[in-house]
């Protein structure tokens, strides 16, 4: 009964997938019943992470089996007892589809009530239970039955590539900033140099120019971020902050507030962005400017998301969509639905994400701003695509590509193509997905885009990871990594992952040797160091 | 599996957060002296019922996982040596713990006594229960299935000692209740007005199974109910919640048997600002605390406790190849001195190692994964409240702070005093640091 491990490593039978060797410890150890939860948002990787589990436990010995469930299922228990031919002790099972039962937007939904219920009776398995479901199921689940959460022996989450989904959603998110998206490197240049030289000219006349160098200083500022030249950007905003105080300002105040905000947002540091925008959002309602206080709460709302507080988030989106339908605002009303919609998707609640992007879209023909639907176009893409419609997920990606050509945004369309490589990867097909890849990245090289770069790069290192090609991916993920690291974007996580999972492929002298190649080195070492500080639970 | 385990696969099987020790198991350890609670629970409970004239109805409370049910088997067993005839009920199996009603409750006991004198021999009065069923069935069931009934209790009655209807018809009972919606309200509907016959019915069973049971030489009944604290807790409006509406609106048809009962009631509720109608209803009660790990105020170590938590390790696994003391520390101070969280946090541990002994960093890591669980569940506007309940380390008695003890985000602890703090876990949140840190501004 007590046999040990066998000496090796799960780690090297779970190569794809490193962050699952702790629940395949689990399902090793477990002789009777224990209950594990995998949180994993979109379906398709679902399977695959359970197939790979299965694979690796077959090849241990230990038998498992898949209970797919394709419609909601009130009494779990039951359906599990009933399986055929009954689940042999020890045998795993895993459970997808659960989710069906649990819909995001109802309380105490009858599958939890009876699953908290029914906890004394789930002891009469003799086998280890994992259920696989989203995030906001999950959440749900431990809120609302307490007590079959309790007898949890382990809580395990599959979200690297959710958080790569995540990013390439929230790049749907449009914002004031996006205004020079669209420009070349050396055009947000020139644009740069021409206020630079007005600025100075203002400078000479004193304090009587100080209400439109506030202005300046602030389109400055704008542009520097757009160019990802945080201390600079930072520098024009707190200048603006000075001058608005000044001339008693306080309009002039917020828009610093939100600049600060937006730089502290784009770095990472999303605590000090929301504490910029509770700035804005108290000046706004000094003012009575509702529709400003509904901004902000927008901004709120997407920084609690970062943050991963998701309930704070929600009630923030909700506030400002409030505040939009009382003003009578379809666009932004379209705006707060996206919003609720990519927060449900981070969740994994697909079909409540879908809704809403559906009724945003249906505002198409009042909001007049083509770009915003395109936007919408990109989130329905995005939901299509993690729920495995392809041929949805193509249709709304070309949509979102057809007016971001016809408008000549160019930032939009590499995010259409990324949304459509992003369909092709998550069917499987690697080199569609990377010729589409590589045309974003084309078209943020030309525009100097550098954080839209590193996206493209990234994603290209995934691809060919996945493909099985980790030496080429090496290059993609330095790359990303390194643009990443220079304007302090907080996504290095992700490309540190990809490193770290192509060095245990490669194996450590290969790794060494094509880092050496890329980086030269002292490079090396600084990588190395980076990736052992990256907190991996499956290390 | 030997134990204390030392190898991984048993050290891990040993340690299963879903298991209550059963009264005499090897792995069971006293944390009275860690719970700083003078004379325990249990004792104090037990003594109540050896002294007292009149039966007790007495009240045992306690954070799930706290080992309440570990203790309840105990004093099952010492009641038991006392001379008592104990029935202990798993009010889980029996009831709908999100949706309870007093009468459901007093079925239960119903079901589970007559179940209980079956298996022990004990007869009471046939005549009794045959009136008991008829009325029962007359209540809640059509008429064909009363006619149904009717004869079968006729034909029952000329083969006595047959199939035990009345055990079948309190099983379909609680089917009832415990799964079908319709039919539970069905079935609420029809008892609702027959709820004094119901009352008066029942005692006259429990009254007779006293004195069966005098009769066999056991001193009296006493029933154990288990996982009653269970009960959902949901907001129904205006100020009232589904537990107090079920221990403290109705909390006296939970009273309508005399004999002497221990009920398990949610901690949260001893925190219901209608707490003092609690106390009017049920004046005895009994509280099982966390056992303390760190002291008040300073929240310095408290070796007492830390001991013991460390000896419910060492009872399972050998410590000494199965722990780097460091990681053992960890372990018992993400643990909040929750006896069930301590082995969910040892599990979670052992799927950072591929042998023992556990280390440091997968202890790290374990409490880590248990801080996050936090994160799932805690309310967003909770924050700012823990931070008040860390500060003062006591809880208002208002509904925020019911949930919180409720879902263990705050534990009480004991010792002369009652107090409470935040679980340690919830304390490495970054939302915790957050709402500590400054007052948040508020919003609209």
């Amino acid at each position: 009964m007590s046999q040990p491990l066998p000496a090796e490593s799960p780690k090297q039978e779970l190569e794809g997938t490193p962050e699952l060797v702790p629940l395949l410890r689990l399902l090793l150890l477990a002789e009777g019943f224990a209950l594990a939860f995998l949180e994993c948002n979109v379906p398709i990787e679902a399977e695959r992470n359970v197939a790979e589990l299965r694979q690796t436990l077959e090849v241990r010995g230990r038998r498992s089996r898949l209970l797919r469930l394709n419609e909601p299922e009130e009494d779990l228990f039951g359906r599990i007892r009933s399986q055929s031919p009954p689940m042999a002790t020890g045998e795993a099972l895993f459970v997808l589809g659960f989710e069906q039962s649990i819909p995001s937007q109802v309380e105490y939904p009858p599958a939890l009530t009876r699953l908290n219920r029914a906890r004394e009776r789930f002891r009469e398995l003799l086998f280890p239970l994992v259920l696989v479901l989203p995030r906001y199921a999950l959440d749900q689940l431990s809120r609302e039955a307490p007590d079959f959460w309790a007898w949890r022996s382990g809580v395990f989450e599959a979200r690297i590539k959710q958080a790569r989904l995540a990013r390439l959603l929230t790049d749907v998110a449009r914002s004031d900033f996006s205004v020079y998206d669209s420009l070349s490197e050396p055009r947000k240049g020139d644009h740069l140099e021409a206020l630079q030289g007005l600025l100075a000219e203002l400078e000479t006349q004193g304090k009587k120019s100080e209400r439109e160098r506030v202005a300046l200083h602030r389109r400055i500022a704008v542009i520097l971020t757009s160019m990802l030249r945080w201390p600079e950007a930072r520098g024009h905003a707190e200048k603006v902050l000075k001058l608005a105080k000044n001339i008693g300002d306080e309009k002039g105040a917020a828009t610093a507030y939100h600049l600060l905000g937006w730089i502290a947002q784009s770095t990472g540091s999303y605590e000090e962005a929301s504490d910029w925008y509770q700035k804005v959002l108290q000046i706004a309602e000094r003012h009575g400017d509702q529709a400003g206080v509904a901004f902000t709460f927008g901004l709120l709302g997407t920084v609690a998301q970062f943050r991963e507080a998701f309930e704070e988030a929600r009630e923030s989106f909700l506030k400002a969509l409030q505040i939009f339908e009382e003003l009578g605002r379809p666009a932004e009303v379209a705006q707060s639905y996206s919003q609720l919609g990519m927060l449900a998707m981070t969740l994994g609640a697909h079909m409540e994400a879908r809704e809403w992007f559906l009724k945003a879209i249906q505002l198409e023909d009042k909001l007049g701003d083509r770009t915003v639907i395109a936007s919408i176009c990109l989130g329905l893409g995005a939901v299509a695509t993690v729920q495995g419609i392809y041929e949805e997920a193509v249709k709304w990606g070309r949509k979102a590509l057809t007016i971001f050509e016809e408008l000549g945004n160019r930032t939009g369309m590499a995010q259409a193509f990324s949304q459509l490589g992003a369909a092709e990867e998550l069917r499987g097909s690697f080199d569609e997905a990377l010729e589409w890849h590589g045309k974003a990245l084309r078209i943020s090289e030309a525009l100097g885009d550098r954080a839209a770069i590193a996206s493209s790069a990234s994603q290209i290192g995934v691809l060919l990871t996945e493909r099985g090609s980790p030496g080429e991916a090496v290059l993609w993920n330095l790359r990303s990594l390194a643009v990443r690291l220079e304007h302090e974007l907080p996504e290095i996580g992700i490309d540190l992952h990809w490193l770290s999972h192509q060095r245990e492929t490669l194996g450590e002298k290969r790794f060494r040797e094509l880092l050496a190649e890329h980086v030269g080195e002292d490079g090396v070492k600084q990588v190395i160091d980076l990736i052992d500080k990256f907190p991996n639970d499956s290390k | 599996m030997g134990l204390p385990a030392t190898t991984l696969r048993d050290a891990f099987n040993a340690c299963d957060p879903t298991q209550a020790l059963p009264a005499d198991d090897d792995r069971y350890v006293d944390l009275t002296a860690g719970r700083g609670d003078e004379g325990g629970a249990v004792a104090r409970c037990r003594k109540r019922i050896l002294r007292s004239d009149q039966p007790l109805i007495q009240l045992f409370a306690g954070h799930r996982g706290c080992g309440k049910s570990t203790e309840l088997r105990r004093l099952q067993r010492e009641l038991e040596s006392d001379g008592y005839f104990v029935v202990y009920v798993e009010a889980e199996s029996d009831l709908d713990l999100e949706d309870t009603e007093p009468p459901d409750v007093l079925i239960a006991l119903i079901r589970n006594l007559d179940t209980a004198l079956r298996a022990a021999g004990v007869a009471v009065e046939p005549k009794l229960l045959d009136d008991f069923m008829l009325w029962f069935a007359e209540v809640v069931l059509e008429k064909t299935d009363r006619r149904e009934i009717a004869a079968e209790v006729r034909s029952e009655a000329e083969i006595r000692g047959g199939i035990p209807l009345f055990a079948q018809l309190m099983a379909r009972f609680s089917g009832w209740i415990t799964t079908g919606t319709e039919s539970k309200k069905l079935v609420r509907r029809r008892l609702d007005p027959q709820i004094s016959q119901l009352l008066d019915r029942g005692q006259l069973f429990v009254s007779a199974a006293r004195s069966a049971i005098r009769k066999t030489g056991k001193k009296d009944l006493v029933l154990i109910v288990d996982s009653l604290d269970r009960v959902a807790l949901k907001d129904l409006g205006n100020g009232r919640t589904s537990q107090e509406v079920l221990f403290i609106e109705r909390g006296e048809l939970l009273k309508g048997f005399h004999c002497h009962q221990v009920v398990t009631v949610p901690i949260s509720l001893l925190f219901s600002p209608k707490v003092a109608n609690l106390n009017a209803i049920f004046p005895d009660r009994h509280l099982l605390p966390m056992v303390k790990i760190a002291l008040r105020r300073t929240r310095e170590p408290w070796s007492v406790g830390r001991d013991l938590l460390v000896e419910v390790l060492g009872r399972r696994v050998v410590l000494e190849s199965g722990f780097e003391q460091k990681a053992l520390e960890e372990l018992i101070d993400a643990s909040g001195g929750h006896p069930r969280h301590l082995l969910t946090l040892v599990r979670y541990a052992f799927d950072f190692v591929d042998e023992l002994p556990i280390t440091l960093e997968a202890a790290r890591k374990a409490a880590r994964r248990l801080t996050n669980d936090y994160g799932r569940s805690i309310p967003q506007h909770h924050w700012k409240l823990l931070a008040q309940v860390y500060e003062r380390q006591a809880v208002l008695n208002d509904a925020d702070h019911q949930l919180m003890l409720f879902n263990l985000s705050v534990l009480e602890y004991q010792n002369e005093e009652r107090w409470c703090d935040v679980h340690p876990v919830v304390v490495r949140l970054p939302e915790f640091r957050e709402a500590r840190k400054k007052p948040r501004k508020r919003r609209q």
